[in-house]
């Protein structure tokens, strides 16, 4: 076994760099991230050039507003936004990436020029992983400038530092990129164990709007049901996140979990994380391995 | 193991056996395709090509038997096997959102790379020059054929496997593809093993042929043999026994029909007029005669059973 992975390894990087390649080609990630940045703009410079304008320069909701996306505080803000709101992104992307190989019958083209089904699944593994590294700090990048160019339109522009400021938002850009990897497992897994990217988007959707309305059932229930609720894949994340210092829980929670016995501490639920993490992506790559590549397994 | 060196097969299938759930597949097939060939499979819809095509590229598992490709297990060297190789399965498939030459490094570079110098020239062989920034989804289906020639072209595979592959191409198109696949036998000593239910195809392109019926082969020789054997005239006389003694002994392949009074000599439709004047000089009474059409369809049908006209049920 560990021979056979020291011969395919060395031809992964070529895997991942087609994979690359696509992805950059590819309308639909330069539509999610044309989405993003429309969204940011928005946020950063119109409502609050908006907000001064009709509610006033020190009426409290612009105050309020203007405190949560200066820069460098905004950056907080920009890591909840990521944390509510990537995963979607995640699963669409990684979904398509998966499943549209199957659709448009590349997937045997592929594989019949050599490179073995669990090469070319880990390329396309690391490849998302990859892109949501470089998603994420393009997100926080673009952020910083909207959040510089909305405090220059305001004249607002004072940034204050807090101590080991960039340091926290590094480690807080790392825990929030990290969680993300488990929807790029859960979207992996169903999109390649349906063999179609649409199947693959709607069931990752699914899953986490589900989760959520069983996990708060769960936590409004306490108890055993609780307790079962804070092993939830989002419930895990939010484990982690809580430990963010830059965001808005340090306001909220200081920093901690609020108690009530629904949440693992951090870094049990980054492990969790992780095991869920290599079993959807094994299994995934098992099931492929077993599977024959029929014409009936195309479109 | 065995090495006989120069005539070892590229393709040697023992056995093969695909089932999926109660249905065979493909069934106990047995194959060689000898280097420098091209070797045509055909087969009605349905027969298993595809199937087996599947197998010998590693896609689709065996249930029982064995693929051997240029001496080694292709199932336990798949890697090493597979980039001596270049095929189309069933229709050539492209990244849509990609251009042409895109498309040929993506596939260059899953064949371990080292090939996109080779991109041009391909390109340019095919006769897509110019039109190689094109997106894929803005292309014929022609001009997608000839893409999948240009890709399983791409990194000089020893083996060019083709299933089905002038499917969608005009008739200049078909012709054009022809010639290219022969050229790429004849001129750079490629074996290629193409399937197709097209028998005027096979018939001006192939060397040898099996056919297959139902996942067997029912039938694996050369395409002259083929030909010659199943091909002849037939003269109507008042004594077949007779008949055929008298052209057995000029030195032609003669036998006695089914049909009462009929007798075969295996010759072209040239000879039909002297061998019916040395009928007539042995004293035998002629009534009639004819040609056998010796195409690759009669053949087809003979020994498919029929098998073509039940094609679209097999989809
Ligand atoms: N994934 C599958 N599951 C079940 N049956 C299958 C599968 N793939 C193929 N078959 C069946 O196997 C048989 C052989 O199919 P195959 O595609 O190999 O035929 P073919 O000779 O390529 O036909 P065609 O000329 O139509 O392309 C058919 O009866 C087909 O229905
Ligand atoms: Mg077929």
């Amino acid at each position: 076994m560990l021979n056979r992975i020291s011969t395919e390894l060395p031809t992964i990087p070529p895997l991942v760099s087609i994979e690359l390649l696509k992805t950059r080609k590819r309308r639909v990630t330069w539509i999610c991230f044309g989405i993003v940045v429309a969204f940011l703009a928005f946020m950063f410079i119109a409502v609050r050039v908006l907000m001064k304008s009709t509610a006033g320069a020190d009426s409290p909701e612009f105050m309020q507003m203007d405190a949560a996306m200066r820069f460098p505080t905004g950056f907080g803000f920009l890591q909840i936004m990521e944390a509510q709101s990537a995963l979607y992104l995640v699963i669409v992307l990684v979904s398509l990436l998966v499943g549209s190989e199957y659709g448009w019958g590349t997937l045997r083209l592929a594989l019949a020029r050599g490179p073995s089904r669990t090469q070319f699944m880990l390329a396309k593994l690391i490849a998302a992983m990859l892109t949501i590294v470089i998603g994420t700090a393009a997100f926080l990048i673009v952020g910083a400038a909207l959040m510089i160019l909305g405090d220059l339109t305001i004249g607002a522009f004072d940034p204050v530092f807090p101590d080991r400021f960039w340091l926290d938002l590094f480690l807080d850009w790392l825990r929030t990129t990290a969680v993300l990897m488990i929807y790029v497992a859960i979207a992996f897994a169903a999109a390649s164990l349906l063999r179609s990217g649409g199947a693959g988007i709607g069931v990752g959707l699914a899953f986490v709007v589900v989760e959520q309305i069983v996990m708060n059932l769960f936590i409004g229930f306490g108890g055993t049901l609780g307790k079962v609720a804070q092993y939830f894949p989002t419930r895990l994340t939010e484990s982690v996140l809580f430990t963010s210092r830059l965001t808005v829980w340090i306001d909220v929670e200081g920093g901690q979990p609020p108690p009530g016995g629904t949440w693992l501490d951090p870094w049990p639920a980054a492990g969790l994380l992780t095991l869920y993490f290599v079993v959807l992506i094994g299994g995934a790559i098992w099931v492929f391995n077993k599977r024959d590549l029929t014409s009936g397994s195309g479109t | 193991m065995r090495i006989n060196n120069g005539s070892e097969p590229v393709v040697r299938l023992e056995g093969l056996t695909k089932r999926f759930g109660s249905l065979t597949a493909v069934d106990q097939l047995d194959l060689e395709v000898i280097p420098g060939e091209v070797f045509g499979f055909l087969g009605p819809n349905g027969a298993g090509k595809s199937t087996t095509i599947g197998m010998m590229l590693g896609l689709i598992e065996p249930t029982a038997g064995s693929v051997e490709m240029f001496g080694m297990d292709a199932s336990r060297h798949r890697s090493d096997v597979l980039r001596r190789v270049g095929a189309i399965i069933e229709a050539p498939a492209f990244y849509p959102y990609l251009s042409g030459r895109d498309n040929l490094r993506v596939v260059a570079r899953y064949s371990g790379g080292g090939h996109e110098s080779q991109i041009d020239e391909v390109l340019e062989l095919v006769g897509l020059g110019g039109r190689e920034k094109d997106k894929i989804k803005h292309y014929s289906t022609g001009m997608k054929q000839r893409l999948g020639l240009a890709s399983v072209l791409l990194g000089e595979p020893d083996l060019i496997v083709l299933d089905e592959p002038t499917a969608g191409l005009d008739p200049a198109g078909t012709h054009e593809f022809r010639e290219l696949i022969r050229a790429t036998a004849t001129e750079s000593g490629r074996t290629v093993f193409m399937s197709s239910h097209l028998l005027s195809e096979v018939q001006q392109t192939c060397d040898r042929v099996a056919i297959i019926n139902r996942g067997r082969t029912v039938l694996q020789e050369s395409l002259e043999d083929l030909l010659h054997r199943v091909g002849g005239v037939y003269f109507e006389v008042d004594d077949s026994e007779r008949a055929e003694t008298a052209l057995t002994a000029a030195g032609v392949a003669a036998s006695v029909g089914n049909e009462p009074n009929t007798v075969w000599a295996e010759v072209g439709r040239e000879r039909i007029g002297e061998l019916n004047s040395l009928l007539v000089g042995a004293g035998l009474v002629v009534s009639g005669s004819g040609v056998r059409s010796s195409d690759l369809e009669s053949v087809f049908l003979e020994v498919t059973g029929n098998g073509a006209s039940k094609e679209e049920s097999g989809n």
